[in-house]
């Protein structure tokens, strides 16, 4: 409690109340300083809001805008499984995301994968997964060995590496096998998989823009 | 003529072709129907039928089969969702084109286009019918935009109606002389 008959009490009294104006003076400009821009902000998400809910006044309609995003997804997915289908391998199209196949092949360039039934050979660019891990790996065949079984074993090493593979693959394992194998390099585009880096390194990324794609179909914004 | 109970339309972006185009659109969707014209949805529930087998075929090609056991029948699903996604494309550029509703004028189905030509602020307004197998009646008005809406992007709803009833008229004539 400040006794104000003491002046050196009424000093501080008078500069408490004094700092307590600025700060509210403050807070209060720089809110209305970013007022506009919170407004049209609203106004934006308003008027999204609105056209969302008139689109599901009309169910017909709603409908069909439904179903053009799934055509349009659908049609990303089926033109994958359609080149799957065609080249035989699992993951036709794969992203270099390292600098061990370089100077031959750099960071964000795409390359499109076969699997056909032409034998394995020394020199091949190949992709293989290790089993347990997430990451294909994109190397070339040093050296292949095929047993009277006809099971393959292969080594293989990135062009940038002084040493083999054996240290990326599983705990004892010496060689990789056929079905550890991906598909093999046919054709090559320089740096057209840098988007993909972006989206790997930020995943929150890949959402806002699959989820502004999508809500801007469904609200008919899709021309 | 008496205008009906519509709630305002209003485009966000008066530069946009899209927001135009959207307004017109949610308009006539909403006036026609209830100033008693009745809607022809033949051709869309035709396009959603086709629409609806497409993502069937997605759907089971991509959850249901697995690569490589299934691979033959991955393709057949592939197949068959571009040849049906074909025909969705075909109805859309060859039928549908710019139709924003099919209404019934005078016993036939008619397709109420509205169109605006990129950079171009002229938007037109069409009915466009077939008459039988090969004879086909068509007619329609084109005014720049700003016939139709204001300079804060309300829809001038007498303007734009007052347009349709009069290519409504001048349709039925055409029709008649026709038939």
């Amino acid at each position: 409690m400040i006794d104000l008959q003491e002046p050196y009490e009424l000093h501080i009294y008078m500069l408490l109340t004094h700092i307590r104006y600025i700060h509210t003076r403050c807070i209060l400009v720089s809110r209305l300083q970013l007022l506009p821009t919170c407004t049209r902000f609203q106004e934006i998400l308003r008027q999204y809001t609105n056209e969302l809910r008139d689109v599901a006044k009309r169910p017909r309609s709603f409908l069909t805008q439904v179903l053009n995003l799934g055509c349009i997804v659908f049609s990303a997915l089926m033109l994958w499984k359609g080149l799957m289908v065609v080249t035989k391998s699992e993951s036709p199209v794969v992203v270099v995301l390292s600098g061990s196949m370089e100077p031959g092949l750099q960071r964000g360039d795409i390359l499109f994968l076969s699997l056909y039934s032409e034998p394995f050979i020394p020199g091949d660019v190949v992709v293989f997964q290790i089993e347990g891990r997430d990451i294909p790996i994109v190397h070339r065949i040093m050296n292949v060995h095929e047993k009277d079984d006809g099971k393959l074993a292969v080594l293989t090493k990135g062009d940038n590496n002084t040493v083999g593979d054996r240290g990326l693959y599983a705990t004892r394992q010496m060689f990789i096998s056929r079905k550890e194998m991906m598909g093999r390099a046919q054709v090559f585009l320089p740096h057209a998989g840098m988007i993909t880096i972006w989206l790997n390194d930020w995943p929150w990324l890949k959402y806002v823009l699959i989820g502004s794609m999508g809500f801007f179909v469904i609200i008919g914004r899709d021309t | 003529m008496e205008l009906p109970d519509v709630d305002d339309k209003k485009a966000g972006n008066l530069y946009s072709k899209t927001d135009l185009l959207k307004a017109a659109s949610e308009f006539f969707n909403d006036a026609l129907p209830r100033m008693g014209f009745q809607e022809d949805h033949f051709w869309t529930n035709i396009r959603i039928i086709l629409c609806m087998i497409c993502c069937s075929f997605g759907c089971y090609a991509q959850f249901v089969l697995k690569f490589p056991k299934d691979r033959i029948y991955i393709g057949v699903c592939v197949a068959g969702y571009f040849l049906f996604s074909g025909l969705v494309a075909f109805i859309d550029m060859f039928v549908i084109k710019t139709s924003v509703i099919c209404i019934k004028v005078s016993g036939q189905t008619v397709f109420v286009d509205v169109t605006m030509l990129p950079f171009s602020q002229d938007m037109e307004i069409g009915l466009r019918n077939r008459i039988g197998p090969k004879r086909k009646a068509e007619v329609s008005y084109k005014t720049s935009v700003g016939h139709y809406f204001d300079s804060d992007g309300y829809l001038g709803q007498e303007e734009i109606l007052a347009e349709f009833m009069k290519l409504v008229k001048k349709f039925e004539k055409e029709h008649s002389k026709e038939a």
